[in-house]
């Protein structure tokens, strides 16, 4: 898809629905396709349909877990190639190390960024593609 | 189990729930307001702008307390963890002393690194001990009379089967009151308050238990001449040789 990323979609897995809200208007001013759901099982569903370019995904999540979700994209043939780039409270270094393991493409720890921050890191992954 | 530790686990468990379920809110509040200070919803006057600023460094604190809080109670429960591994001390400690040049120029103070030439490999977690020496650095730096030149000292070496970090700084020192407080939770000196309202109190007990953790010591003395020296000692990394 390129540089053109005016028709790149994110799928954005988190259960806060505040937090999805004001991701959502700012992705969708940024120019991108904005996909929500709140669940693992809502967000594999959508990942399946929609195909997006790029997962930002939570990883405490009501039912299945993000390590789950993550586990469960990566190890699936149709859907491994994803990037999904954990956006979460859980600071631990062991936390990282697992997401990392597991085959997230970046991992950043919502409060110690500001969200510009994170969709320039968007940007900059998905015009590297 | 008797009454009195089940009471404390009890507050220790609901405050690291407690501290978790901030978390949430907390980045919601500072996502919003970030988008509101972008100014991207409408121009602002630099009066509402300046308002929202501080609203953000606000929350800004209060996470960090938050984080605090969670540290505090992993530590108190012993779910305290350290990426154990071998690195050298005197890197990390010539890292911090580059970030705090600045700084410490604008508190009239200078910063001494005095290391071993050859590398000193220690075992314990990278990351948390340079946040230990930062700790010490800023102390050092900041604990001082307002104005008054001064001069921050560190000095690495090793010591039998350990390294040895000494910070030796000319500043206010601890008073005989406080000595025996300094290392306990939330305590903030009346000097240290007068000096900086908004610490935590929590970074020196913090520090003692990651050096603790790691199978050193961690202590400080008031100098005759004036200020205080910290010193702690960490495990050398086994297999390799150093000269004492």
């Amino acid at each position: 898809m390129g540089a053109d990323k005016t028709k790149a979609k994110i799928l954005m897995i988190e259960d806060d629905t505040f937090y999805l809200k004001i991701y959502e208007d700012q992705l969708i001013r940024h120019g991108f396709e904005f996909i929500a759901a709140t669940n693992g099982v809502e967000g594999m569903h959508k990942l399946m349909a929609e195909k997006p370019d790029l997962v930002l995904l939570d990883l405490m999540l009501p039912q299945q877990n993000g390590f789950e979700w993550l586990e469960e994209v990566k190890k699936n043939e149709k859907t491994k190639d994803v990037e999904v780039v954990v956006l979460t409270n859980l600071g631990q270094q062991s936390d990282i190390d697992t997401a990392m393991a597991l085959g997230a493409a970046d991992y950043i720890v919502k409060t110690n960024v500001r969200m510009s921050d994170v969709i320039d890191k968007v940007n900059r992954r998905l015009s590297e593609k | 189990m008797p009454l009195k530790s089940l009471k404390k686990m009890g507050l220790i468990e609901s405050t690291s729930i407690i501290a978790h379920q901030l978390k949430n809110p907390l980045s919601v509040i500072k996502a919003y307001l970030e988008v509101l200070v972008s100014g991207v919803l409408g121009d602002l006057n630099p009066k509402q702008k300046q308002y929202l600023e501080n609203s953000i460094k606000n929350v800004v604190k209060i996470l960090a307390i938050v984080e605090n809080l969670l540290e505090v109670s992993k530590v108190e429960n012993k779910t305290y963890k350290l990426d154990r591994q071998p690195f050298d001390i005197g890197v990390t400690a010539q890292n911090a002393v580059s970030e705090f040049v600045i700084w410490a120029k604008a508190w009239r103070c200078s910063l001494v690194l005095h290391k071993p030439v050859e590398a000193l490999m220690v075992l314990s977690d990278p990351q948390k001990i340079a946040k230990v020496i930062e700790d010490l650095i800023a102390n050092g730096i900041m604990y001082r009379g307002a104005g008054r030149e001064g001069v921050v000292e560190i000095t690495i070496k090793a010591r039998g089967n350990k390294a040895l970090f000494v910070c030796r700084d000319d500043g206010t020192g601890v008073k005989k009151n406080d000595a025996k407080k300094i290392f306990t939770k939330f305590f903030r000196s009346e000097g240290a308050i007068q000096i900086d309202p908004v610490g935590t109190g929590i970074s020196l007990y913090l520090d003692k238990a990651i050096v603790e953790k790691s199978g050193g010591k961690f202590w400080f003395k008031n100098n005759r001449e004036g200020g205080a020296t910290f010193y702690f000692t960490l495990p050398l990394a086994k297999g390799i040789q150093h000269g004492s």
